[in-house]
Order: C-alpha cells, then sequence, then structure tokens
C-alpha cells in the first residue's frame, strides 16, 4: 500500500465551506464556534484576522484572556444576530417575533418561592435514558445527528439532592466543554440549593428537570412543553428559571 | 435557544412566573421567542451562568435572574446582567 492510499486526500474547502462544516451533522465539533456558519466569507477571514491580532497580543503580554473572552463575546453577538436576520440560524426561529407572551406573577415573595431549574441543555443523571442512540459515541451523535441523536421530546427529572458531579451532558450543537468540568454553568443546581440555603429564595423544588433543545419542536410545543408545565406546577414549583443549551 | 423560549412561554401560560437566562449573543432570538423574562449574560454559549468553577459568579447571575421574578412589570422584559 502506497502512502498515498494510506492517507486521506487533503481536499482543499473555502473559508465558507470550513465554517459550514462547524455546524452540527457537517463533520467537525468545534461548537463554540459555530456561530461563524453564520457569516460570508469577507467576514471570516475579518474574525480570523481579529483573532491572530488578540493572539501576537497576548503572546507578546500586551493583552491577557479576558481579551480573548472579550472579542469572542462581540464576535457571536454579531455572528448570531447576522444568523438571524439572514435567517440561516438558529434552526425552527419564527420569521416574525412571537405575540406578547402569557404573564403570571409570584404569589409571595422571592424569599418564599419554591424554585424549579429547567435545562434545554441536554443534562441527566446516568440512571436516565441517554440522549444519544445506543451503540454511538458522542463525537459520531456530533457528526450523523439524524440517526445517532435522539430529537424526540422528553424530559429527565433530577432530584434537587443530585450530585453535580455525576451529572451527564449530551447536547451535540453546543460547546459543552464548560459544563463537562462544571454543570452549573448550563445547570445551575448547586447554586440554587445554596440560594436557598441563605434565604434568597424559599426553597428548591424537589426536582428540576432537563431535555434537549435540540428536539421535533413540532411534538415539543404541540404535545410535549403544555404536559411538562403541568407536571412542574404538580411537583410544586412556584417560579422556573430556564437556562438553553 | 428556541426550544427554551418556547417552555417558558408555555409555563407561564400554565399560571407560574419564568425567567430565561440567554448568553448574550442571543439577544436577537430572545427578542423573536419574545419569553416572559430573559436576562442576558455575558459569557459564550454553553456557559450561560458563568464561567466554570465560578461559583460566585454563578450564583450572583442566578440571583439576578430570579430578582427578575419579582421587579419585571412588563410581559416580554429582557434585561442585561450588570457587569
Amino acid at each position: 500500500m502506497s502512502q498515498a492510499d494510506r492517507e486521506p486526500a487533503s481536499e482543499s474547502i473555502s473559508l465558507h465551506e470550513f465554517a459550514g462544516s462547524l455546524m452540527p451533522g457537517a463533520g467537525r465539533t468545534d461548537n463554540l464556534f459555530k456561530f461563524l456558519g453564520n457569516l460570508d466569507e469577507p467576514e471570516i477571514a475579518a474574525f480570523f484576522s481579529g483573532l491572530f491580532a488578540i493572539s501576537r497580543q497576548i503572546v507578546d503580554r500586551e493583552a491577557d484572556a479576558a481579551a480573548l473572552e472579550t472579542y469572542l463575546l462581540e464576535q457571536e453577538t454579531r455572528a448570531r444576530t447576522l444568523g438571524v436576520e439572514r435567517k440561516r440560524a438558529p434552526a425552527g426561529l419564527p420569521d416574525a417575533p412571537l405575540p406578547a407572551p402569557a404573564w403570571a406573577t409570584l404569589k409571595q415573595p422571592l424569599s418564599e418561592t419554591r424554585v424549579a431549574i429547567v435545562s434545554t441543555g441536554a443534562i441527566r443523571r446516568p440512571v436516565d435514558q441517554p440522549y444519544i442512540a445506543e451503540g454511538y459515541s458522542y463525537e459520531q451523535a456530533v457528526a450523523s445527528p439524524a440517526k445517532a441523536y435522539d430529537r424526540n421530546p422528553a424530559l429527565r427529572v433530577i432530584p434537587t439532592g443530585t450530585d453535580a458531579s455525576e451529572l451527564l451532558v449530551e447536547h451535540i450543537a453546543y460547546d459543552i466543554g464548560a459544563a463537562l468540568r462544571d454543570v452549573n454553568v448550563i445547570f445551575p443546581i448547586e447554586r440554587l440549593r445554596e440560594l436557598a440555603a441563605s434565604g434568597e429564595i424559599g426553597a428548591t423544588t424537589d426536582n428540576h428537570y432537563a431535555f434537549s433543545g435540540l428536539t421535533n419542536l413540532k411534538r415539543l410545543t404541540e404535545e410535549a412543553a403544555p404536559a411538562w408545565a403541568e407536571q412542574i406546577i404538580a411537583d410544586g414549583a412556584q417560579a422556573v428559571v430556564l437556562v438553553p443549551g | 435557544m428556541v426550544s427554551v423560549g418556547y417552555l417558558a412561554r408555555t409555563i407561564e401560560e400554565a399560571g407560574i412566573p419564568t425567567v430565561v437566562i440567554y448568553p448574550a449573543a442571543f439577544r436577537a432570538v430572545a427578542e423573536i421567542m419574545h419569553p416572559p423574562r430573559a436576562m442576558l449574560n455575558l459569557r459564550l454559549m454553553g456557559r450561560p451562568v458563568g464561567r466554570p468553577g465560578d461559583a460566585s459568579g454563578q450564583r450572583g447571575t442566578l440571583l439576578a435572574a430570579l430578582r427578575l421574578l419579582e421587579s419585571a412589570t412588563t410581559p416580554g422584559t429582557i434585561v442585561a446582567m450588570p457587569t
């Protein structure tokens, strides 16, 4: 076998193709930078130019990591806004703003309120139903979500006493690196328990909840969400904080 | 980002108040989903509550969001987390 047979062919791709390949199901798993998929080629090139400039400054100790974070936040905000304007992302976003929402108010002070968390970040306990189809790895699910990721909306119930370090994170469309180190960044169960202990809220509910926001929106809105709302209230929640994945 | 908006609206319809913590980059998405209350936190997608290991910062974000349950008076309130 020749060297050429063993190694995959190196194909040249355009910047636009590269950015598109950062989207879920498109081959790469760099979810932190998938917002580049919302940009056109000159904009992607400008992003890299800026990134190189910040990198040089950090290497020379003229800037620190905070400067890089600020740059990425600015760039993500711009790209996400353009994604909405160009109707590229996020998938399923309505074309026009939804009508004014319903409005409920607390019936007691926050310091006496039982609060539940709902995360769409695909959090679960080891005993819960996986989000990734059996036999597939996380990387395979990112690359092939159609066959390896469960899009049926299903709520995972997570008791408030659950050890946060046991929780698993299986969302394939956002960068889960931070959540794998500290699940509170997307599912702040320990922080809510602390707010209950310090009296800022009345209590946590016995249960919190998670599912994957990357789900069948028709089934979510028509069947699952109304049923879950009833379940969450029946479980004792008097207010809900929601955190998107 | 879309699912969370729908669910917040549905829970509020069912009778209890909600607040969503969005990464700041998703203001345009939040404005379209129009949840009852949203707080934009200046963190990248995937870490909307704060940096990993920063319990104090995460707690501050969570509490600021929860305080909107008392302070917001208009359906569709979107505020930025003070930095």
